[in-house]
């Protein structure tokens, strides 16, 4: 009776402990429209969003996930990943302009942020930081997806990104959350905010008195310039320059993004398999050293301390057959490994495509940010002398 | 010996040019004082006279270096001094007024671009040109002074070196300047972004046609927006998901008498990208009719 106890007792610590290591991933098969506001928004109340580079994530990341994941593709994916996510945003026509920022100088209505936390081709994962020009915070919320091999068959991939469903999750729940606590005048205290910080921006003697900023960070408006007044009027004209500007810094991420996609389809359906792969195997490893542990011990508790021949026949059955997971979970393991170095192998040769890509837009960047921010430095100066002549007048 | 006198003046033509070289001995010294006389003589006549040659020669060449080194104006406002000592750092080589060390280049003209009358000889790189500039006929009209079109601005708005009894400038004047000056970098900034936008716009098409299927266009292998069903918007009040899909993705064409549009400034070329986004038939003629009407096409007016 006391042995037999015993042996319940090993099985049922092997059978928890195999299933602890199940491991279970929701793939994810349906597609998530986006929603377009069924209310006709009249354009002075479309806010304008901008998306910034996002963070690759890189300093998140832990042992696990450095060992599988190659920087400089997450890098890329940093560009890579807002630029579709403010694709999505200005086809879904629930905003006015909506465009990947090269930098913070030129203030949005609205602001979104972001952190890759996770990117295979299997699954990928996000942080989204939103806020406006207010300085409020909206939300932050992590967005994840795992998706199935479907994902990459030619027809669908022909129609969206694989991880399309993360963008239009995104663009929902920014939709929702802007029509639930938004009214028309915050809409336009928003967009008068970003009006007076981009004045303020360029002609700070002009326009320091407009608004005030409380301990939080949170911008208010105490008074307005006349109507009509002709710095404002000047200070419109080089908002729709910077437009421009930023237009064109769009153009560059386009092309970017064209170059990159390609190659990036190509890695993130490679690494899918290996991925998969990878994880059955690391699980399988797992699963046989756990079991074949457990064989072990109850093998020799039987071996040792059993009463009879049979039971201690039995425990040296165990104790072999422990032996036998145990090196099948080695050989399982090696086989993982090999997987492994196939995923780094991938990933360096995705890095030398898009390594030079990367430099490239980064370079073009910043040389036409320089361009134009000396140009912009002069017509601060010519406002700053119209400012004093126009007060002078006064 | 007897030979040698009879040949004391006959000076073969081929010693000719030696005559007038003071640097070789003279040929015809029969005896040695002599020769030493002629050498005295060119050292103490000739020299001198060359080197005033050479120096007058030299003297001419520098001034008309002075006069071919004034050359290409910068007609942006870019090129504009600023009023203060810092140099503005675009590519079309701002001068600072009161920097000494400017390029000869942007100096040495009047404001119609020719090189100042009263221009004294000096070294333009110098840049002394303080004497003579004084303002009249208006902010940009002739000026009799030699000041160049990059240190006018500032010293007209600083009233330096103003004359005695010259008008100072107004208010409205000089409003009208700075005015005058951001539109001016308005057209270079327009000018230089446009083509940059259009060069991009080029890689970026030439990268989409690159890829399999030809996605330049933005058609194919791009993200595309499915619709809501209808019924799952409030009130049901969503339009057809085909006539929102077709309002997400597709351009029109611009009828046929509109041009290329590359000329066009930033409120032309927002009408014109509403035009060519905008599904509705009779608001896009409408809106092509704005932009007939704003750029001045004939034939404009809602029909």
């Amino acid at each position: 009776m006391r042995i037999f106890s015993r042996e319940i007792y090993a099985a049922i610590v092997l059978i928890f402990s195999l299933g602890a290591c199940a491991t279970h991933t929701v793939k994810t098969t349906s597609y998530t429209p986006i929603i377009r506001d069924s209310q006709n928004v009249s354009e002075d109340l479309l806010l304008d969003v901008g998306v910034g580079i996002f963070d690759p994530g890189i300093d998140e990341l832990d042992d696990d996930q450095e060992q599988l994941t190659n920087h400089q593709i997450r890098v890329a994916e940093s560009r890579y990943a807002p630029y579709l996510l403010a694709e999505t945003l200005q086809r879904s026509a629930n905003w006015g302009i909506v465009r990947l920022m090269p930098n913070s100088r030129s203030p949005m209505d609205v602001y979104i942020d972001g952190m890759i936390l996770e990117s295979n081709g299997e699954s990928m994962r996000m942080r989204i930081w939103v806020s406006d020009s207010t300085g409020r915070q909206w939300y932050s919320k992590t967005y994840d997806q795992a998706i199935s091999q479907f994902s990459y068959d030619p027809s669908q991939r022909q129609q969206n990104d694989p991880f399309q469903i993360i963008y239009n999750n995104i663009a929902n729940d920014l939709l929702a959350w802007r029509k639930e606590n938004l009214e028309a005048d915050e809409i336009t205290e928003i967009r008068t905010i970003s009006e007076m910080l981009f004045a303020r921006r360029f002609s700070p003697e002009a326009f320091a008195d407009y608004l005030i900023e409380d301990r939080d960070g949170i911008y208010e408006i105490l008074s307005l310039p006349a109507d009509g007044d002709p710095i404002l009027a000047r200070i419109k004209d080089i908002r729709e320059r910077d437009f421009m500007f930023i237009d064109t810094v769009q153009d560059y991420y386009a092309t970017y993004v064209r170059q990159m996609r390609l190659p990036y389809d190509s890695w993130r359906e490679q690494s899918y398999f290996e991925t998969i792969t990878l994880r059955e195997l690391e699980a399988s490893a797992k699963r046989r050293f756990i079991a074949g542990a457990a064989a072990v011990v109850g093998g020799l508790a039987a071996a040792t301390q059993g009463n009879n021949y049979v039971t201690q026949a039995g425990g040296a059955f165990g104790v072999g057959a422990g032996a036998y997971l145990i090196r099948s979970g080695f050989d399982k393991r090696a086989e993982a490994r090999m997987h492994m170095e196939s995923l780094e192998e991938l990933g360096q040769s995705l890095e030398d495509e898009v390594a030079p890509q990367v430099i490239s837009l980064e370079d073009r960047t910043i040389t036409l940010t320089g361009s134009v921010e000396e140009q912009y430095e002069q017509w601060r100066e010519v406002l700053a002398e119209l400012y004093s002549v126009e007060i002078g007048d006064l | 010996m007897e030979a040698n006198v009879g040949k004391i003046f006959e000076i073969p033509k081929k010693d000719l040019p030696a005559l007038f070289d003071w640097q070789r001995p003279c040929s015809f010294s029969k005896t040695y004082k002599l020769a030493n006389m002629k050498e005295k003589l060119s050292m103490i006549i000739f020299r001198p006279i060359i080197c005033g040659i050479l120096g007058l020669s030299l003297l001419g060449c520098q001034s008309s270096s002075q006069s071919s080194s004034s050359s290409q104006s910068m007609p942006t406002p870019s090129s504009q001094s600023s009023s203060g000592s810092r140099s503005m750092p675009t590519p079309s080589s701002q001068t600072s007024s009161n920097s000494p060390s400017t390029s000869s280049d942007s100096r040495d003209r009047t404001p119609n671009g020719d090189r100042s009358p009263g221009s004294r000889g000096t070294d333009s790189a110098i840049g002394d040109l303080s004497g003579d500039n004084s303002v009249n006929n208006g902010v940009f009209g002739a000026a009799d002074g030699d000041y160049t079109l990059d240190t006018l601005p500032n010293r007209v708005f600083g009233g330096e070196n103003r004359s005695q009894g010259e008008r100072p400038i107004t208010s409205a004047e000089r409003a009208k300047i700075l005015d005058e000056r951001l539109r001016k970098g308005y057209e270079t900034f327009d000018g230089f972004i446009l083509s940059e936008r259009e060069r991009a716009q080029n890689e970026s098409n030439a990268a989409g046609s690159a890829q399999p299927g030809g996605a330049g266009g933005g058609g194919a292998n791009r993200p595309q927006i499915i619709q809501e069903p209808a019924a799952n918007l409030p009130n049901g009040q969503g339009p057809p998901s085909s006539a929102v899909a077709q309002q997400a993705s597709e351009s029109f064409p611009p009828p046929d008498d509109i041009p290329s549009g590359r000329d066009d400034d930033v409120v032309a070329r927002q009408l014109r990208e509403a035009a060519m986004n905008e599904p509705d038939e009779e608001l896009r003629e409408a809106l092509w009719d704005e932009y007939r009407n704003y750029t001045g096409i004939d034939g404009g007016g809602i029909q």
